[in-house]
């Protein structure tokens, strides 16, 4: 079921909420979870109810690994369940996602004609599996501990974060389902919730998806070989660009949003990434929950920046091309990680350099600032032509065009008012203050950085204005929820 | 009295928020019904109403032809029921209802009980499959409540959009406002087609190719025309409206491929494009100017007499 959907708006999300507050409130606790667990699964098995049994047996097996590894003290053996626990769970994924694009590079490097059959992806299962997976490595760490399998089905399943993030920590969701004051119905709460989810909304359904018309076009041409003009190469790239910032941005609002209506506050996962000065920046905006994933189970358990700066490199890579492979099993998904992973090198070298002849980041002018800002902006977008392209051959095309080598002019596959399009949602992109800022003053999310979300003089006051403007929002955004289409970051 | 910006209690702040939204959707809805079913608002709408008033009078029609404007303006139904021998009716909308249009009014010929339709003839310009499809066309034209459930639920999720988008468009805004202040003009319908005025803009004097490919999935209201007569074991036609020369001329490579994704589907093709001449040119490159609607039916009448003869009634189960 998506979010941006009749069915979820209409029906789904106020029933859901009722009954759980209707129970929550006679103060049957434990019934309205169980409530809210029911409704998060039929939520996920909308779209499959073939892979129900795959996210429930997944949950029970993580939760039995979970118990074994709080309640054994330190030694060989807890390392043993833990690598057990984590090979299962990459052992899943790597079938469910990996397995075709195994079996296809095989059989061209050897010549034979495996054929592993047609797996189809089950929605969200990078997504609960890197999950439970850092809820295995706290629970080793002794970071955290469950013994209520409810509260543990909830962790993983809550629907507002099951399908695309964020990627939500043990230790950040137990305290919050333990309060009272969850199960009955808040009107700030409720209000806060309605209010970001709504700015999601509109972020999808009309800035992604109208700025979406622009890129598909492009992207398909270039995917059949045709010689696209610079302009129209360009302007495919910017507009998948926007897309993607609006369609993720878009999402987790909407999860943000959904959450607090349960009085439930998700981790900020995004952060006006195109406002960033440089790539490691950019990371510290962009899936922001994903990027402390990587950093935390992977990066600084591979050293870090703590065994020299070659390793710290060669760490880098090894972190991105692996973020890149999260993101999809195929070669582009591979050259986009590298891309960034080469970036983010680029990046620390050039600090270094900095620091040699004397320069200091926090001189930089209002120029600089914003030449580093353009710099970081165009390595994003000239990598996202690798992200969006379905081959190699295609992404080669796209960027041999924005080279200028299929003539300036060109095939004019982009019509003019893109321009215009692409203009409003960059100046929003780069000057306009993003939801979580604007809503500050009510604490729509938990930070991952603290006073990550930066004050703005655009924070929104519960007002009849603003009550206008948002219900402007919302009954055009529930007049074009028919056609939207699916959240990008579903495909992962 | 609170201003736009004092600060509300956030269960007041929900309650505005709610109550607007909710308040005006219904409202949306109310008025698009009240304009959609209750008003002839649009000029579209007055030949919509003159060809079902047309229907409600008719009875042992063998031939139907359903189209855009392109057919409106090129076949008399009088002398082709002459020519051919066989009652014909000219189901005639404009581009706007598109395919989706033309398979409701078919339904609505071929299920009055009046008629016992033998022959269908679906004519559209050229470029009907570089057009959206026209779920408004299908709203504009809905027969009843069966009309909506045949639909998949996107089907269904399209036209509750074009619904909506059919009131907040400019165009039917301004619509209903000047019916409101009584400065709607209503327009002429003679004979099958809105009476042709001169184009205020003679763009269409310019020749612009129609660049290939035709998209298909524009067709999908067509493809339910060729489900719908298949099942009826009903005689099913296509052949494209008529089309300033020049713009024919220009358009050839798409013309070849757009006959050829036609003529995959289970109906007959009369693919030849009927040229119109500077001379027989109405207001737009695929309107024949009205003196020359016989001379055009005629010459259909010509090509389209091989493949209107009979045929052994095929049925479904």
């Amino acid at each position: 079921m998506l979010f941006n959907s009749y069915e979820f708006i209409l029906f789904f999300l106020p029933v859901t909420l009722l009954v759980f507050f209707r129970i929550g409130g006679q103060a049957r606790h434990k019934l309205a979870m169980l409530w809210l667990v029911c409704c998060s699964l039929f939520f996920y098995a909308w779209w499959n109810p073939a892979y129900l049994g795959l996210i429930l047996a997944s949950i029970l097996f993580n939760y039995a690994v979970g118990i074994i590894l709080g309640s054994h003290p330190e030694g060989r053996r807890k390392k043993t369940y833990l690598t057990l626990g984590i090979g299962c769970n990459l052992a899943l994924l790597a079938y469910y996602k990996y397995a075709g694009f195994f079996v296809e590079n095989v059989n061209n490097l050897t010549g034979t004609s495996f054929n592993p059959g047609v797996i189809a992806l089950p929605l969200a299962i990078s997504f609960f599996t890197f999950q439970q997976i850092a809820y295995l490595v706290d629970a080793y760490r002794s970071e955290t501990r469950e013994y209520n399998f409810l509260h543990y089905s909830l962790f993983v399943t809550f629907f507002p974060q099951l399908i695309a993030g964020p990627i939500v920590h043990h230790k950040e969701m137990l305290p919050q389902f333990g309060k009272n004051a969850i199960y009955r119905a808040n009107d700030m709460h409720i209000a806060v919730g309605l209010t970001i989810f709504v700015i999601g909304l509109f972020k999808k359904v009309v800035m992604a998806d109208g700025v979406a018309a622009y890129a598909t076009p492009v992207f398909s041409a270039a995917e059949k070989g045709a010689a696209l003009g610079f302009q129209d190469a360009w302007l495919g790239t910017l507009a998948y660009t926007l897309q993607l910032y609006f369609d993720f941005s878009g999402y987790s609002d909407m999860a943000i949003g959904l959450a607090r209506m349960f009085g439930i506050r998700l981790p900020l996962n995004f952060n006006s990434p195109y406002k960033a000065h440089n790539i490691i920046e950019f990371w510290r905006r962009w899936h922001i929950t994903l990027s402390r994933f990587l950093r935390d189970y992977l990066y600084i358990p591979l050293g870090g920046n703590r065994k020299g700066k070659l390793r710290r490199h060669v760490n880098l890579m090894v972190v991105m091309l692996l973020g890149g492979l999260w993101h999809g099993a195929g070669w582009t998904f591979v050259i986009w990680g590298a891309l960034h992973g080469a970036y983010l090198i680029i990046n620390h070298a050039w600090h270094t350099v900095k620091r040699l002849i004397g320069l200091k980041s926090g001189k930089t002018g209002n120029l600089g600032k914003n030449l580093s800002r353009a710099i970081t902006f165009l390595a994003v977008a000239i990598a996202w032509v690798f992200f969006r392209s379905d081959s190699l051959a295609g992404a080669t095309n796209m960027l041999s065009s924005m080279t200028g080598a299929g003539g300036i002019a060109g095939t004019h596959i982009v019509p003019v008012d893109a321009l215009y399009w692409i203009g409003a949602l960059l100046a929003i992109a780069w000057l306009a203050p993003n939801t979580q800022q604007m809503m500050r003053r009510y604490k729509p999310a938990l930070e991952t950085y603290r006073g990550e979300i930066e004050p703005t003089r655009m924070e929104l006051a519960f007002s009849a204005g603003w009550a206008g403007l948002v219900s402007i929002l919302a009954i055009y955004s529930l007049i074009h929820v028919s056609t939207a289409g699916e959240f990008l970051y579903f495909n992962f | 009295m609170p201003s736009l910006t004092t600060q509300l209690a956030p269960g007041k702040y929900l309650r505005l928020v709610l109550g607007l939204t909710t308040g005006s959707l219904l409202a949306i809805t109310l008025l698009a019904i009240y304009c959609l079913f209750f008003q002839q608002l649009f000029s579209y709408q007055a030949l919509y109403a003159y060809q079902l008033e047309k229907l409600s009078r008719e009875s042992g029609v063998k031939t139907v032809f359903v189209g855009d404007s392109s057919l409106g303006n090129s076949i008399n139904a009088d002398l082709f029921t002459k020519l051919s021998g066989k009652k014909t009716i000219n189901l005639a909308l404009t581009g706007r209802y598109g395919y989706a249009g033309s398979y409701n009014m078919l339904k609505k010929a071929v299920s009055n009980g009046r008629n016992t339709v033998e022959h269908v003839v679906v004519m559209h310009t050229a470029n009907m499959m570089k057009r959206p499809v026209s779920y408004t066309g299908y709203l504009l034209t809905l027969g009843g409540i069966s009309d909506i459930l045949e639909l998949s639920p996107d089907e269904r999720g399209e036209l509750i959009q074009a619904f909506y988008n059919f009131i907040l468009s400019p165009d039917n805004l301004s619509a209903i406002i000047r019916s409101l202040l009584g400065s709607l003009k209503i327009l002429h319908i003679e004979n099958d087609f809105i009476a042709q005025v001169p184009a205020a803009n003679p763009e269409y004097k310019r020749p612009a190719p129609i660049e290939p490919p035709p998209d298909e999935r524009k067709a999908r209201f067509l493809l339910k025309i060729i489900e719908y007569c298949n099942e009826r074991g009903i005689d099913l036609i296509y052949t494209h409206g008529p089309l300033w020369r020049p713009v024919a001329e220009a358009s050839t490579d798409y013309l070849a491929a757009l006959n050829r994704q036609l003529s995959t589907h289970d109906m007959k093709l009369m693919g030849d494009v009927l040229f119109i001449e500077d001379t027989a040119l109405g207001n737009s490159e695929d309107h024949v100017a009205p003196s020359f609607k016989d001379a055009y039916t005629n010459e259909y009448h010509r090509l389209l007499a091989p493949l209107l003869s009979p045929v052994p009634q095929r049925t479904r189960p």
